[in-house]
């Protein structure tokens, strides 16, 4: 077994407000291949974003703390380092790109600027080799005139060439890992097909291992070999992306999956949803926190987590998996 | 929706968070005491001596001169006490006005932006700002021949502009909302819109400029005071820091620290409270 | 560029028309100053006449704005002296004692903004907003007499002239200049250090800056690259707005105060003493100095901001 690209242990990230403690990440655990492409799957809100942050050492908010048993990346560890060694890491070894590129980009430096600042910080070099570098990564993302790119500015491009432009950004020093959170969600139908293409590319030449956040099933459908799916900062089921789609294990993944609408239903059949509402945070039941909205639940769901567990060709948390 | 109920909630929840705030509580506090003393001297209890002189000059705290005296002999207490009611009905007046002047112009001209109206209130804005304030304030004095009000109507006139252009931003901003389409379509008339609807939602920003202009109404008197051009007859912090600027060169402190101690701890209380204000008013999240 | 400078014209008219209207037509009447005793009933025509008093409200303000236009003012009421010379003589004197005090608050303000922003809730942002707050509470009259005593009288350090100019070279312009300079720098600094500390916290919570975190840039790099440049344009208006009020009003106090012969000197002598040649320049002066600063900035807009460029 060769050693994960990216290696989550036992993340856990908890608040501390003046009404209490919060969990906000409880024990997230996951691996990162090179060449594959992992989604983590939740609805809005769930923790799939902060577990990035959390990964890149990044949480805003003073209040709260982060423990973690292991974050390394190609076995080396991450969560430990002090600011300078991290410097060095961000943007090298493991890179992201947002949900909009357009407020991401800095608006007062060329694109050029922006992405030659990154490769001379990691790796360095003449002038001219920098410049190289970064008119060959925004060409390697398709740009037919790179030169042009590197000469404008991020209000000057459409949502799509902002986020082709991140992408070389998050690239340019061939990080082990790469976090793609939310990155089509803001664009519209055409210009999500050339992301996710750009992204498949990058996944087949096999260096690289990327994590792809969204709310949205059919991209996740479309990209990932692998998926995870959160719920309320647990990761309650992972996957090969067949399996899930086909013959999910966990009351919650399948109420998700068959939420899509599906052009071969019925009029008269009704879309299906899951009832009930998300728990707040405040208010987190104390055994499986989607035991209050699962048809199939019963006393032990009630009182107690249930863990992690392998279950075919994944893993399940629930008690009673489908 | 924008109604008065909902401001009424929101005004509450904000008053909760404002009392939470130790700083902003001592402010309201020492603004209260110099209120209180000023009350005490326009309603003849106190300081009524200010004036009158007698033959210990420059005397130093005693138990009839709890401050001393100066250099007329008079007392410095009482000076100090009338020129606290005197800061205080300068700031209060001027900060009045001000407020009053600048949200009826800038109502006026965020809601009829970029017309020809808008335009004028905007150059007078415009000139108002490029005249030099204190040429401003010696022309209005001679040109009304010395009269004491002549200080607060050019203090007024200039310190309407602060005011105006934020409720024009303001107006600007809100009048795109729904609840002012809603309450065109069903046919209010403008100037109700404007009074009744977006300005009880601009309550929070005019306190706090309310607070800010205070406090530069009372620092500009005593630099008008200074200068000759404000306060004559009576006394005012502005005046007994002029008379002592002499005085403190050859080594009489007495009238300098009553009148910039009391000064500084007014000043303080308002910018306490300016801050206080302002946080309580911060809406950006201070969670996730 | 054009449509400012346009814009421009309607602003010194209205300056001038109200400035007009208040110090000369409203202004001081000197005829019987320039007269002696008993006075005849020609004598006052002769000078009203020659003091232009007889016409009409319109000729004398078409006659003053023909002043502001070819900068000629005539002749100080005081002292005779040409207008012109009178500004040549006192612009350079308040330049050279406003101008360390207004850049290094700004600096200051600056610096500790940009530090207070960065370490935002600890306890030197703490000391520092007090610290503020507390400067922003004491009269400029207050802090000027302050230092006056302190380091000027033999109450203190008796290190610093009580009054007076006599500037020829840098050792004694220190000489001059360091206590106005200190008492500008106490003055200010309180309000710029929270002007440029709640520029660069907004800056800092943007989108951008957190790619920047990310991408391992150094704090330096983004205080000093990211956050300055992108807070350049508030930050550039404030302190260009603030050129004509702080040349004008501070020089006027300090000056007045310190003794010091530059334009807020004269101008003050001017009111006290309804010199109206020099009232007219000064207030023209301040219009125009106004208009160049607006036009300044907006070209400083387009250099540094290319969002602007749009425009």
């Amino acid at each position: 077994m060769t050693v994960p690209a990216l290696k989550v242990s036992n993340l856990k990230v908890v608040l501390n407000t003046r009404t209490g403690v919060r969990t906000l990440l409880d024990n997230v655990s996951f691996d990162l291949h090179a060449g594959q492409v992992s989604g983590l799957v939740g609805e809005s809100g769930c923790g799939k974003t902060l577990t990035a942050f959390a990964i890149l050492g990044q949480l805003p908010i003073a209040g709260m703390q982060v423990s973690s048993s292991a974050i390394q990346i190609n076995g080396k560890d991450i969560a430990n380092l002090t600011d300078a060694q991290r410097r060095r890491v961000l943007g090298r070894d493991i890179a992201m790109i947002f949900q909009q590129p357009g407020r991401a980009l800095d608006p007062v430096f060329t694109l050029g600027h922006q992405i030659e600042d990154v490769f001379g910080r990691h790796i360095g070099g003449s002038k001219k080799a920098i410049r190289q570098a970064m008119l060959d990564a925004l060409a390697g993302v398709g740009f037919e005139q790179p030169e042009k790119i590197a000469a404008a500015y991020a209000h000057q491009l459409s949502g799509g060439m902002r986020q082709l432009a991140m992408i070389a950004m998050a690239t340019i020093c061939k990080p082990a890992v790469l976090i793609a959170d939310e990155p089509t969600t803001a664009l519209d139908i055409s210009t999500r097909a050339l992301i996710l293409q750009k992204l498949g590319s990058i996944q087949k030449t096999g260096d690289t291992a990327i994590l792809m956040i969204s709310h949205d099933l059919s991209v996740i459908r479309q990209l990932c070999q692998q998926v995870m799916v959160m719920y309320c900062g647990r990761i309650i089921e992972t996957a090969p992306n067949t399996q899930l789609f086909t013959h999910p294990r966990h009351p919650y993944s399948a109420g998700l999956i068959n939420c899509i609408p599906d052009i071969h239903i019925k009029q008269s059949d009704a879309i299906s949803t899951i009832p009930g509402r998300v728990p707040s945070m405040e208010s987190l039941p104390a055994g499986c926190y989607f035991e209050p909205r699962c048809s199939r639940s019963v006393a032990e769901c009630v009182q107690s987590a249930p863990q992690l567990l392998p279950e075919k060709a994944g893993c399940v948390a629930c008690f009673r998996p489908l | 929706m924008g109604g008065p109920t909902d401001v009424a909630v929101v005004n509450a929840a904000l008053w909760h968070r404002f009392s939470k705030d130790r700083f902003g509580i001592s402010g309201l506090l020492i603004i209260v005491i110099f209120a209180i003393l000023s009350l005490c001297v326009w309603f003849g209890i106190l300081g009524q001596g200010w004036a009158q002189t007698s033959g210990s000059y420059w005397a130093s705290a005693s138990m009839e001169h709890w401050f001393g005296t100066n250099r007329l002999g008079q007392d410095i207490l009482d000076r100090t006490l009338v020129g606290a009611a005197t800061a205080l009905e300068v700031g209060f007046s001027v900060t009045l006005f001000s407020i009053l002047l600048g949200v009826v112009l800038g109502a006026i001209s965020g809601w009829r932006s970029h017309s020809w109206l808008d335009e004028i209130i905007l150059w007078a804005m415009g000139v108002l700002d490029s005249i030099p304030f204190y040429l401003f304030a010696a022309a209005l004095a001679f040109a009304m021949r010395g009269q004491y009000f002549a200080m607060h109507l050019a203090m007024i006139l200039t310190f309407w502009t602060t005011t105006a252009r934020i409720i024009r931003a303001e107006v600007m901003r809100l009048k795109q909302r729904e609840f002012v389409e809603a309450a065109r379509a069903i046919g209010l008339p403008g100037m109700t819109i404007v009074f009744r609807h977006i300005l009880p939602n601009t309550v929070h920003i005019l306190l706090v400029q309310a607070t800010i202009i205070f406090v530069v109404a009372i620092k500009t008197e005593v630099i008008l005071s200074f200068l000759g051009l404000g306060v004559s007859n009576g006394v005012s912090w502005g005046l007994m820091l002029a008379e002592s600027s002499q005085e403190v060169l050859t080594g009489h402190f007495g009238n300098f620290l009553a009148a910039s101690l009391s000064l500084f701890a007014l000043l303080m209380g308002f910018n306490l409270l300016t801050d206080a204000l302002q946080d309580a008013f911060d809406n950006r999240g201070k969670i996730v | 560029m054009t449509r400012r400078l346009l814009y421009g014209i309607p602003l010194m008219l209205g300056v001038t028309l109200v400035s007009f209207m208040l110090m000369v037509y409203f202004g001081p009447d000197q005829t019987y100053e320039l007269l002696g005793k008993n006075p005849t009933a020609q004598q006052i025509t002769e000078v009203r006449h020659s003091l232009g008093y007889d016409r009409s409200f319109v000729v004398r303000y078409v006659g003053y704005l023909k002043e502001v236009v070819t900068l000629n003012f005539g002749l100080s009421a005081s002292s005779g002296e040409s207008v012109t010379d009178i500004l040549k003589r006192t612009l350079p004197v308040s330049l050279a004692l406003i101008l360390p005090g207004f850049v290094l608050g700004n600096l200051l303000g600056l610096g500790f903004g940009m530090l207070t922003a960065w370490y935002r809730g600890g306890w030197l942002d703490k000391w520092v907003m007090t610290a503020s707050v507390v400067g922003m509470s004491v009269s400029f009259l207050v802090i000027i007499i302050v230092l006056q005593v302190l380091l000027c009288t033999p109450y203190g350090l008796n290190m610093f002239p009580v009054r007076g100019w006599q500037v020829h070279d840098i050792g004694s312009w220190l000489y001059y200049v360091s206590v106005p300079t200190l008492a500008l720098v106490l003055v200010t600094l309180g309000y710029n250090t929270r002007f440029y500390r709640a520029v660069m916290v907004e800056e800092i919570e943007r989108d951008h800056i957190r790619t920047a975190r990310i991408y391992g840039a150094s704090p330096f790099s983004i205080m000093f690259r990211h956050v300055l440049k992108n807070s350049l344009v508030p930050i550039l208006t404030r302190v260009m707005y603030s050129i004509p009020f702080v040349v004008v009003s501070g020089s006027l106090l300090l000056e007045s105060y310190f003794g010091i012969p530059g334009v807020g000197l004269v101008t003050f002598n001017a009111i006290t003493s309804g010199d109206q040649p020099v009232l007219k320049a000064v207030v023209s002066l301040t219009g125009i100095l106004f208009v160049l600063v607006m036009l300044v900035t907006d070209i400083f807009y387009k250099w540094v901001d290319p969002r602007m460029l749009r425009s």
